[in-house]
């Protein structure tokens, strides 16, 4: 099989939804992120074959919101472009795609990214306020108008809020903090044990920040009218607390709950994006990869549950890979919540869990903490949803040089019950 | 060859095609006139004519205008009429063909073009961005002179009419159907057959009438009473007054005409509007910007086009000029990497980009979508990443020998073999900092002037080891960028700021002696320069306007030193309009009046004891100019007097009626101008003294151009 390697990426800075970057587009996070890949790799853009973008939230202006973005990033219009959605794995599909597509040799280089702006998700109309407005436009006599517009109740005009649409499980009905509870009752965590787990990721965070770590993978953003540069990261606390962490109510459940806004991620806005090619042609192009994708895996489980996949998508990559929990030198778990990380944790040496929900295999094993998000995770930095999965493996691989590790998982769960995981060494 | 054929189609309608053997575009010579007056007497009497549509054979334009040499060859005041009254009797008789009349327009539809247009019972324009209609004779100093001052209120209302004659400015195909000059807005591909769906459904109806638009109805109120319309004629008046400060008769003239066919009828208007063009055409100031057209068209055509493509810049230096050249690359469609030491400054750098984007889409110039686009194209990095794919490199960076020469080289160690690195520099030598350079064949000036987005020129300043394909380069660069390219050789002050600085100088030198800053400003304003020289000297910024003398000073000795004032206020933080402390005041970014404390640093026996009147601030201020100028000339900075005109009218707005500096002292004559510098030589100095090309010049009665 075909080695296919990473040349290099980069991320905007990631901020929480409603903050700095609440005015710039989707497209145009990923068109500057994807602009100073081009630029900071030198890579001939005629060269690419290909623009494969995550993105969850799909904006109405950009429906095929990878195309925009090249296009937007000055690529060529004879470069074609796709968009994959796998809701929080999105961008994590695009490299898996792009891995998959030069295997196939279908391409040799490919620019992926992952972007997402969630203060940008729409808020749409009532389905009632649609029929009225219909039957308004369609009314040939006062008369009708008039009773199409009368038949609007108050809270027919308030606004869906396409973000709240968005984090809802259709299936379950649950908003993923619910789905969160759930794991909470499975596995008995405490309210205690996920903070402790925030309290530290703001920690390792402030740590790598103050170390300069994310120099080389956070390119600066100019916003406009201001265009003061924006080079940090918009949501991690410095001092955060345990006392301050302690206080919060629980989001999602008030009564019996435990989630709480300081132990889940926050919503966010950012873009990643990477150059990914064959090894051969990077050879012949003289780069020195940032790191080579080993296997890459998907696996789905129930809905309302879905912040333990990574367990399972962690199981299938290991089998991809033949590898061993004991191989992995570094990982990076996505934290959507506390709680579905520490469930993670819990199962994947649980011998009664596997012997329920995965018959006949064996416990894959510890999910280190020493080795795990090194450098705090999205619970501190922030989860824009289509951007993260992607984030996930450039910080890996990035963390991997600065120690000279040689192998790194990536894995994150997925709204809707599915987990993403994905194996990368350096050589 | 004949100009002029015709088909005539099943339908009874005769497609009138105007295509001029021999030429790029059309133009209506005398003798296109007179073909076309025999031809249209020839369509009057076929009877199986029905309708006609009059189209252009050239692909991309209409027609140009009249020839702009028979306008120039224009000697005398009956000739002009004369050329005028048979032009509108070609034109009435066009207007009074039994038939209906359609024009099809595509491309640029000019002066006498559209004026032909206009005596059309329709108009059908292509939609494409090359259409642009305008009857822009005010810019040559005449005005429409074949019926379009009485023709055009008619059709598009007076205020419309005014605003289009008195500018002379372009109207695109939007806002032509909006005030309605066009009665159809079609794509270029389905002209002919729009013009002639539009011609057929004519054929039997009677004139539409006129004003039938859709001007707003306040317009229509005050224009169609005539007790208000004075009202409009005076509001134009009084604008274009303060516009032309009385030195370009055109506007006012064109008014008149307008108002005198609107108050006596067409006929009479066509009478008096050829009158008109009777008494501008012969004027010295219509010679002169015709001459000035001619210089345009000289700049503007490439002598040799460079293959070199650059489709990536490098700008280094995120300024206020860093920001200006990238914006202008970026709009003409070049990616552009803006550098510059942290990543504030490129910010401030986009910042200024972004900013010239949103003022040239308000301004209609660009779409939303275009300016979008074109700001897309520049990115920013604190870093030399990006600039290994660079086509070439603008510096842009502090006027400083030093920093600059290490800018090159650290480009250099990132650059490939064949990048192009232009430095606009104002003054420093680019022989000196090519070598700096491994490849000094690459390195070449490109000075922009400031404001970039407003200002033509661009000084090609060739060092001693620059190559000719690298001038060429950027010559051709520059044209794509919209630009008018001089090239000039190395020199202190290249040839624009070597001769402004001594012009800025003796504004300074005339304050000292105590006269005062507005008055000085007035005179040169009344001589026609766009600005005032304190408030050009705010604008350029006082420290580099004393940086650039002390480098001329260096470079060309006593006749420039720079006068004190100008150092002692650099020394005392006075920048000019950046920082706020200036010539003049500033009251939160705007100019208020004259820094009235800046008399306690004249001396106390100068201080209001000298009037220098404004004839004699011009004097002084434009002879050291012109002494300058013929020592460039001298010293081969350029070698053609013409170049030398365009560069001070395209780089700093010398006025253009005056023909160009060197048109200008020919016109006093150099004797004169060796008196007056003997004269004020012996009160003011060395400075004024004539140099030896000029007293040699005079002595054999000759000028600069012949």
């Amino acid at each position: 099989m075909k080695d296919i390697v990473i040349i290099e990426g980069f991320r905007t800075p990631y901020a929480k939804a409603g903050t700095v970057l609440k005015d710039v587009p989707a497209v145009d996070l990923g068109a500057a992120v994807v602009k100073e890949v081009i630029m900071r790799t030198g890579v001939d853009p005629l060269a690419i074959d290909e623009v494969i973008v995550g993105n969850a939230g799909m904006p109405a202006e950009a429906a095929n919101i990878a195309r925009v973005i090249a296009l937007r990033a000055g690529l060529s219009e004879r470069i074609p472009a796709y968009s994959v959605q796998r809701n929080c794995a999105s961008g994590m599909q695009a490299a898996a795609s792009a891995y998959a597509q030069i295997i196939a040799g279908m391409n040799e280089i490919v620019l992926v990214g992952g972007v997402e702006s969630m203060s940008n998700y729409s808020f749409q109309m009532t389905k009632r306020l649609q029929n009225a407005i219909t039957a308004f436009r369609r009314s040939k006599t006062f008369g009708a108008g008039l009773k199409a517009v009368v038949s609007l109740r108050p809270r027919d005009l308030l606004p869906v809020v396409g973000l709240l649409e968005g984090l809802t499980d259709p299936i379950s009905g649950l908003i993923m903090g619910l789905t969160a509870e759930v794991l909470v009752r499975d596995f008995g965590i405490a309210r205690r044990e996920q903070d402790e787990f925030a309290l530290e990721s703001h920690r390792r965070w402030t740590r790598a920040f103050e170390a300069g770590k994310f120099k080389n993978e956070v390119i600066p953003l100019y916003v406009p009218p201001k265009f003061e540069p924006l080079e940090k990261d918009v949501g991690p606390r410095k001092d955060e607390t345990m006392e301050a962490l302690e206080k919060l109510k629980p989001y999602f459940d008030r009564k019996n709950g435990t989630v709480t806004a300081g132990n889940s991620s926050p919503v966010t806005d950012g873009a990643a994006a990477a150059l990914i090619m064959s090894a051969d042609r990077a050879r012949e192009l003289g780069y020195k990869p940032l790191g080579y994708i080993k296997a890459v895996a998907f696996a789905a489980f129930d809905p309302s549950r879905m912040g333990i996949t990574p367990l399972y998508a962690t199981h299938k990559v290991l089998k991809l890979a033949g590898m061993k929990m004991t191989d992995i030198e570094l990982i990076e778990l996505n934290e959507a919540f506390a709680a579905q990380v520490i469930a993670v944790e819990r199962a994947a040496v649980s011998r009664e869990y596997f012997a329920e929900h995965l018959p006949g295999e064996e416990p894959i094993g510890e999910f280190r903490r020493d080795i795990m998000n090194v450098n705090g995770g999205a619970i501190a930095v922030g989860h824009p949803v289509g951007s993260s999965g992607l984030r996930i493996v450039l910080t890996l691989l990035k963390e991997m040089e600065r120690r000279g590790l040689t192998v790194g998982l990536a894995t994150m769960c997925v709204g809707g019950g599915q987990g993403g995981a994905m194996i990368v060494e350096r050589r | 060859m004949s100009a002029f054929s015709y088909v005539i189609n099943t339908d009874g309608i005769a497609v009138l095609t105007f295509d001029l053997p021999g030429e790029k575009v059309n133009k209506l010579t005398a003798s296109v006139m007179a073909e076309l007056d025999a031809l249209l007497d020839e369509l009057a009497a076929k009877k199986e004519i029905k309708a006609l549509v009059f189209r252009s054979g050239k692909k991309e334009s209409f027609i140009a205008g009249a020839d702009i040499g028979e306008i120039r060859d224009i000697a005398d005041a009956g000739k002009g009429e004369r050329l005028a009254r048979h032009g509108q009797a070609t034109l009435s008789k066009l207007e009074a063909l039994p038939f209906p009349t359609v024009a099809a327009i595509h491309g640029p539809c000019m002066g006498g073009g559209l004026e032909l247009a206009l005596a059309c019972t329709y108009r059908v324009i292509s939609n494409d961005q090359r259409t642009a209609l305008a009857l822009p004779e005010v810019r040559l100093g005449i005005i429409p002179g074949f019926g379009g001052t009485q023709r055009l209120p008619r059709l598009v209302g007076l205020a419309n009419a005014i605003d289009m004659i008195l500018s002379g400015k372009s109207v695109y195909p939007k806002q032509a159907r909006k005030i309605g000059l066009a009665d159809e807005v079609t794509y270029r591909e389905t002209l002919l057959s729009v013009a002639l769906a539009t011609a057929k459904k004519a054929i039997g109806r009677p004139r539409p009438a006129r004003v039938r638009t859709s001007h707003p109805l306040t317009n229509r109120l005050i224009e169609g009473s005539p007790l208000t319309r004075p009202l409009v004629y005076r509001m134009a008046r009084k604008s274009a007054l303060k516009e032309t400060r009385g030195n370009y008769p055109a506007p006012l003239a064109a008014l008149e005409s307008i108002r005198y066919g609107m108050a006596h009828g067409k006929e009479a208007g066509y009478v008096n509007e050829a009158k008109m063009i009777g008494r501008l055409a012969p004027t010295e100031v219509t010679k002169n910007l015709i001459s000035v057209f001619y210089l345009n068209e000289t700049l503007k055509r490439d002598p040799h086009p460079s293959h070199y493509g650059i489709s990536r810049a490098g700008v280094l230096g995120a300024g206020v000029m860093g920001g200006g050249i990238a914006q202008l690359l970026a709009e003409r469609g070049v990616a552009v990497r803006m550098k510059d030491v942290s990543t504030k400054a490129v910010g401030a750098g986009l910042k200024e980009a972004w900013q010239i984007f949103s003022k040239r889409q308000k301004k209609g110039i660009l779409t939303a979508l275009q300016a979008r686009d074109g700001f897309d194209r520049i990115t920013g990095a604190a870093d030399y990443t990006g600039f290994g794919t660079a086509d070439l490199a603008v510096e842009a960076v502090v006027e400083d020998m030093n920093i600059k020469k290490n800018v090159l080289r650290d480009f250099e160690a990132v650059a490939r073999e064949d990048a192009i690195f232009a430095s606009n520099t104002s003054s420093l030598s680019i022989t000196e900092m090519a070598t700096a350079s491994k490849r000094p064949d690459r390195v070449v000036g490109m000075h922009f002037f400031n404001p970039v987005e407003r200002m033509p020129l661009v000084e090609v300043v060739r060092g001693e080891k620059t190559s000719d394909p690298t001038v060429s380069a950027i010559a051709t660069l520059s044209r794509k960028l919209g630009k008018l390219p001089v090239v000039v050789n190395d020199g202190p002050g290249f040839l624009v700021n070597r001769i402004l600085m001594p012009y800025l100088g003796e504004a300074v030198a005339m304050l000292e002696q105590g006269a005062a800053i507005e008055e000085i400003d007035w005179a040169l304003l009344q001589f026609g320069m766009p600005m005032g020289a304190f408030i050009l000297l705010d604008e350029i910024g006082i420290d580099i306007a004393h940086k650039v003398s002390e480098i001329l000073h260096q470079g060309l000795g006593a006749r420039v030193r720079p006068s004190g004032l100008l150092g002692a206020l650099y020394r005392d933080g006075y920048y000019g309009r950046k920082n706020g402390r200036g010539f003049y005041e500033y009251q939160g970014g705007r100019r208020v009046g004259p820094d009235i404390s800046l008399a306690r640093r004249i001396s106390a026996e100068a201080r209001g004891k000298e009037r220098i009147g404004p004839e004699e601030v011009v004097d002084r201020a434009i002879l050291r100019m012109i002494k300058e100028a013929a020592l460039c000339l001298e010293d081969k900075i350029v070698d053609r007097p013409d170049l030398l005109d365009a560069a001070l009218i395209f780089g700093i707005g010398f006025p253009p009626f005056r023909g160009g500096l060197l048109k200008y002292a020919d016109m006093i004559g150099s004797k004169i101008i060796v008196e007056k510098l003997e004269g004020n030589a012996k009160k003011h100095g060395e400075r004024f003294e004539p140099p030896r090309c000029l007293v040699e010049m005079a002595k054999g009665g000759k000028g600069f151009y012949a």
